[in-house]
């Protein structure tokens, strides 16, 4: 049997040629395997043909993907460009680090700490950030508080700053990676520094202004002991020429003179004190004694408009942490308005009792309550804003400079009265040793 | 009335001070009392105890010059001499013209007070003696009738006897009795004595007011 060659196309089989080669007068056998062959020949084709669209139909679609992978990568490479930029030239210095280590960081982090982020990469955070305690720094950087914890940076040349971070956790697989955005606050605290400053000088051009106020009062209650000692010592003088002087009346006498000399110069000392100049100080301080001193310098006025102090002072108070001069500076300012609140009290009546007490777990709570007339909310707000004062030649700073004196110093002050039956001032102090929760929020006095 | 002894009283709400002013007061021989308010000193004080008041002029509860107001209320002639540590002209004058004795500013020297206490102490005898006189005198002419008193007065105005049997439509003799029992009954001795009796009762004291002269 002659096998002509066949045309050979593209898949293509010259179905024509096919009849020369199986002419109908070959035995049928032959035909049939013939027949057989080709229905093999043209499955094989078909399925050939079926397979070729089949790979050309999956390379179009990986061209597809390859195409819009491209395209992903090529949008996050400009996001993490966006992002990059952004990162870099934020305020803020961030930092990514694991364990304590430096990964990474922005270019703002990188000026921060005066360096190059070649320096940076693979220190430890440790030598960069200093605070009380590794376990605070631990803490700082790997807990996502959201409050900021204050500390200091330490550049590579040995110089400090002062400075806030905050951190937070950066998922990246199984390891533990964070991100922490540290702020230098020089400028902050210079501000707050500045500020602190300014505040303090007005609250002693205030105690400069009231004690002008009370010169007058207190010079004449100088004259209570001055008499008591003219009285004794011309007394004894009388005695001693009539002839009727004993040992025990000029001992007592004399004794009585000292003393009064002494309540004179305790006036004295209490007013020299207050005016002192002075730098602002944080010290131990027990409220009960200032409260003492300023009844003492209070106590003029308070006789000179026919009223009377009486004081109700816990036993064991607890200390705080202080400035001794402001704080009695803000008792004092409280007397003085309470005895002026009385002026047109009855006269019996007249009384301002002050009471220090402990409140609650960690605060000391000084209250001065008076029976004058009181006021009503919308002045109770009114009192504590500068510049307001019922006095015709009051400077109407004392209550505004007393709260912000207290809220210096971590505490509240605030007014409780009904129209016609008083008022009652009361601050708090936090006790010593736990203002910790104030450091946060504003610089407090005691830092 | 019996006489007592003056007592110095003395008030100010500042113990050392009420206290050395006690020690000072007794060291000429006065009597002293102290007390640490005017409250303290109207609940205790009685109007006819002799003698003079020490007062400080500022003082919680009731102040120096209320109690001046007060006890001038209540018709007692206490004198008052004000000490004061705070020197105010406008409440000065307000005391003095108020009836005070005097008004000293601590602190002061000890003749300074003594001598004002002094004086204070003499006005009080003085006046208390001139209110008891009147009072006697008062007294006395209450025991009067009616008709004596008619005969008194026209005495008191100078008229003679005969005269005044005519202003009251009385015999001359009538008018002779009346005057004796008048005389006697005014203890007095003579006419003069009588015009000071009867002026002492209408309150007039030392100071004599012109008589109205009818005729």
């Amino acid at each position: 049997m002659r096998v002509q060659k066949m045309a050979t196309t593209s898949g293509g089989v010259d179905h024509s040629s096919l009849g020369s080669v199986f002419p109908h007068d070959h035995d049928s056998g032959r035909s049939a395997s013939e027949l057989e062959l080709q229905e093999a020949r043209d499955d094989l084709e078909r399925r050939v043909a079926e397979r070729t669209a089949e790979l050309r139909e999956a390379n179009r679609q990986l061209q597809s993907q390859i195409t819009v992978r491209k395209q992903a990568e090529q949008a996050l490479r400009e996001s993490e460009e966006r992002f990059r930029r952004l990162a870099d030239f934020g305020f803020e210095g961030i930092v990514v680090h694991e364990h304590g280590t430096i990964l990474d960081a922005n270019h703002s982090l990188v000026e921060m700490f005066a360096c190059e982020l070649g320096d940076l990469v693979g220190r430890n955070l440790s030598e960069l950030l200093i605070t009380e305690s590794s376990e605070v720094l631990g803490d700082s950087l790997e807990s996502d508080r959201g409050r900021p914890t204050a500390l200091r940076g330490r550049r590579l040349d040995g110089t400090t700053f002062p400075a806030e971070i905050v951190s937070r956790a950066l998922p990246y697989g199984r390891r533990s990676v964070w991100v922490t955005a540290i702020r230098d606050i020089t400028e902050n605290r210079r501000a707050e520094d500045e500020r602190r400053r300014h505040e303090f000088e007005l609250a002693q051009t205030a105690r400069y202004y009231t004690v002008g106020e009370m010169a007058t009062t207190l010079a004449h209650e100088l004259n209570q002991p001055l008499t008591a000692i003219t009285a004794y010592a011309c007394g004894a003088i009388l005695r001693l020429s009539s002839g009727t002087l004993t040992k025990d009346g000029l001992t007592g006498a004399l004794q009585h003179v000292a003393a009064e000399a002494l309540r004179a110069g305790e006036v004295i000392r209490s007013l020299r004190n207050f005016v002192r100049k002075r730098e602002p100080e944080c010290t131990t301080v027990h409220v009960n004694d200032l409260v003492r001193e300023a009844v003492c310098l209070a106590e003029a006025e308070a006789r000179y408009h026919g009223s009377s102090i009486r004081v109700d002072l816990a036993d064991e108070l607890p200390s705080v942490a202080a400035d001794p001069i402001q704080i009695e500076q803000v008792i004092l300012n409280l007397l003085r308005n309470g005895v002026e609140a009385m002026a047109k009290t009855a006269a019996d009546e007249r009384e301002l009792l002050v009471r220090t007490a402990r409140r609650g777990e960690d605060c000391v709570e000084i209250a001065v309550c008076d029976r004058g007339r009181g006021f009503d909310g919308q002045e109770s707000v009114r009192i504590f804003q500068p510049f307001y004062s019922t006095r015709p030649q009051g400077m109407g700073m004392g209550l505004s400079i007393s709260r912000s004196i207290v809220e210096r110093h971590g505490g509240h002050l605030w007014a409780e009265s009904q129209p016609g039956t008083g008022a009652t001032f009361r601050f708090t102090l936090p006790i010593d040793g736990r203002n910790s929760d104030v450091e946060a929020e504003t610089s407090s006095l005691c830092d | 009335m019996s006489k007592q002894k003056p007592v110095v009283y003395v008030i100010d709400d500042d113990a050392a001070v009420r206290q050395s002013l006690e020690w000072l007061l007794k060291s000429v021989g006065l009597s002293v009392e102290i007390f640490p308010k005017a409250r303290a000193f109207t609940d205790r004080y009685d109007s006819s105890w002799p003698g003079c008041l020490v007062l400080d002029l500022r003082m919680p509860g009731m102040s120096g010059l209320e109690l001046q107001d007060h006890l001038a209320a209540q018709g007692i002639k206490l004198p008052i001499i004000f000490i004061t540590g705070h020197g105010e002209v406008p409440t000065a004058v307000r005391a003095m013209k108020n009836g005070a004795v005097d008004y000293i500013e601590k602190p002061f020297s000890d003749h300074e007070l003594l001598e004002c206490v002094q004086r204070a102490i003499k006005l009080d005898a003085g006046a208390r003696s001139a209110r008891s006189e009147q009072a006697e005198q008062t007294a006395r002419l209450e025991r009067l009738t009616p008709r004596e008193r008619q005969v008194l007065e026209l005495v008191v105005e100078g008229l003679a006897n005969k005269q005044i049997a005519a202003r009251l439509s009385l015999s001359q003799k009538t008018v002779e009795v009346h005057r004796a029992h008048v005389m006697a009954k005014s203890k007095a001795h003579s006419v003069a004595e009588l015009v000071r009796t009867a002026l002492g009762a209408a309150g007039v004291g030392a100071f004599p007011r012109p008589v109205a002269n009818k005729s």
